[in-house]
């Protein structure tokens, strides 16, 4: 798949659900999100894909976008990568087994465990750990996308502490896409759980390009797998323990036990992490095991109705099934996943601030104070009622001629 | 040097305040980040400003910090109600430290605080009276690409 470089975000809404009630407004970490005429509107490049949004959205009208799984028919050969996460989703009495086999009958030859690319991931990072002594401490790692994203727009301090190591769905994609080379019309497929990873394979950061032909959304395919009847009998890879457990939280610390690593799960939390990060009141760290969502992808947020706490406990118990530590193909063909071309960015990845008040520090000065200005005339209840996250970001909109000041209900008042 | 500062904005600080200590410096990075400041530089500004709120926090009774923008150079005026230091050279040594138990106690008062300061600013200047107070004022200069 080719690059996309306009392709910033996955995250669409249905204008005709939305009903303007602001709970999005309030759940967005990157204050990414205003309410303009009774319908949600988004800021596409504050916005980081994380989808607190679409798990808050009480009308059901925000969802990502996807690819449609007709495209697989323009291949001979398809092969499909579950995410690392999927033994976790409850459907209903069918078991995980019945699940592949069900997926596989969509025109699926092979089916493999994202885990597989974690396993080789957490492997290359052990290995940094031990012998780049002068790499970046404490490392964030790449495998969450809205945290690399977060990095970009909010903590250009910290985004030399991203690792070179590629997304663990990349590196095993890499590697299938090597190892199967010689099909002639193969197509390669990720079904995703989350907004995050569907704009990581459209707009791949520090990637050239993608290893993948196409991308699925859980929610789309959940109810398809439900009603399907017909079980495919398409190759399935598995991984083993350390793939399944780097799901969720405290997965990758459990396997990194050797080194100082903190597990931190949630955007706010991270952000906070990230905050004291950039202050310097954080002690030392060789590695951040950060995920957007709670628990972990665990928590993944295309299966709305889905508990996530029960999602932490399904994937637990799947780990116990698990015989082995890491997946078969793992154990005997390493050294073809540690290859450079398959495991390290191509690119450096460069923050893109979304917080300035002007590119000239003269004017974002003047700017400054006239917010403050503002400020100061505001009710600082933070109450959204205008449409912005806080009455901070109000005022900021107004100076910036984005909204009028009379759209504070408290304003308004006052003036008549 | 001595054109108008482009932003002023002060931060009252309470002594012994060790739970919200640090929340003045968090502030004055989140105004140079909005500023466009390079992260370099936003960086030292951050880690002194931080030291000087915890000086202030540790050591006296009440402060405000004060941070002022110039178009050349980023000033900030720690300036405190407190004891005043009483041997300032010593003060400046690493690792000297006259910190209360309490503060020790919390992981402060190792003794960096100022020198800290000295090597991530470029100027440093401290004005201060047994009994009345001190003033600490650092300037970090915008030379580098923004």
């Amino acid at each position: 798949m080719k690059k996309d470089e306009n392709y910033i975000n996955s995250i669409r809404t249905i204008r005709e659900k939305c009903i303007g009630c602001t709970h999005c407004l309030r759940i967005c970490s990157t204050e990414a999100i205003r309410v303009r005429n009774r319908k949600m509107e988004l800021y596409d490049l504050k916005c980081i894909d994380c989808g607190e949004c679409f798990k808050v959205c009480p009308t059901g009208s925000i969802y990502s976008f996807y690819d449609n799984i007709d495209i697989v028919k323009k291949f001979d050969y398809n092969i499909l990568i579950v995410p690392n996460i999927l033994p976790s989703v409850n459907f209903g009495l069918l078991s995980y087994e019945d699940v592949i086999k069900r997926l596989s009958s969509f025109g699926f030859n092979e089916i493999w465990e994202e885990g597989i690319g974690n396993e080789a991931y957490l492997i290359a990072l052990k290995k940094t750990l031990k012998e780049k002594k002068d790499t970046i401490k404490p490392i964030i790692p790449t495998s969450c996308p809205a945290i690399v994203r977060l990095l970009q727009v909010n903590y250009p301090l910290l985004i030399n502490n991203l690792t070179v190591i590629n997304l663990p769905l990349d590196i095993l994609g890499n590697y299938i896409k090597e190892k199967r080379k010689n099909i002639k019309s193969f197509g390669l497929f990720y079904l995703s759980t989350y907004p995050c990873k569907i704009t990581a394979l459209k707009n791949p950061l520090g990637l050239k390009s993608s290893p993948f032909n196409g991308v699925f959304s859980l929610s789309d395919i959940y109810k398809k797998v439900l009603v399907e009847k017909n079980e495919g009998s398409g190759e399935f890879f598995k991984s083993g323990k350390v793939g399944v457990s780097s799901g969720r939280r405290g997965g990758e610390e459990d396997f990194l036990e050797d080194f100082k690593v903190i597990s931190i799960d949630g955007i706010w939390n991270i952000k906070k992490f990230f905050d004291e990060m950039e202050e310097e009141k954080i002690p030392y760290f060789d590695y951040i095991d950060a995920k957007a969502c709670s628990l972990g992808c665990v928590g993944g947020v295309f299966l709305k109705n889905q508990n996530f706490l029960l999602n932490f406990y399904n994937q637990r118990e799947e780990e116990k099934r698990r015989k082995s530590l890491m997946s078969d193909i793992i154990e005997n063909d390493i050294d073809e996943f540690l290859k450079d071309e398959s495991l390290l960015l191509t690119e450096k990845i460069n923050p893109r601030p979304q917080y300035l008040l002007s590119e000239n520090m003269d004017l974002a000065a003047k700017i400054f104070q006239e917010v403050n200005t503002i400020y100061d005339l505001l009710p600082k209840l933070d109450c959204g009622s205008c449409g912005a996250p806080s009455c901070r970001s109000f005022a900021e909109d107004v100076v910036l001629n984005k909204i009028k000041l009379t759209e504070c209900k408290f304003i308004e008042e006052k003036n008549l | 040097m001595e054109n108008q500062p482009l932003l002023v904005e002060s931060f009252k600080i309470t002594g012994k305040d060790y739970e919200n200590g640090g929340e003045a410096s968090s502030k004055i990075k989140s105004i140079l980040k909005k500023l466009g400041i390079s992260p370099v530089i936003i960086k030292k500004v951050s880690i002194c400003a931080y030291e000087s709120e915890m000086n202030i926090v540790i050591y006296a009774f009440e402060g405000e910090i004060t941070l002022n923008v110039y178009k050349d150079r980023i000033k900030v005026v720690a300036k405190d109600v407190g004891p005043g230091i009483e041997d300032l050279e010593l003060a400046m040594k690493e690792g000297y430290s006259t910190a209360p138990p309490e503060a020790i106690e919390l992981g402060f008062g190792a003794g960096m605080g100022l020198p800290n300061i000295k090597n991530n600013s470029d100027r440093m200047k401290i004005e201060t009276e047994i009994g009345k107070g001190t003033t600490l004022t650092f300037e970090v200069d915008l030379n580098e690409k923004r």
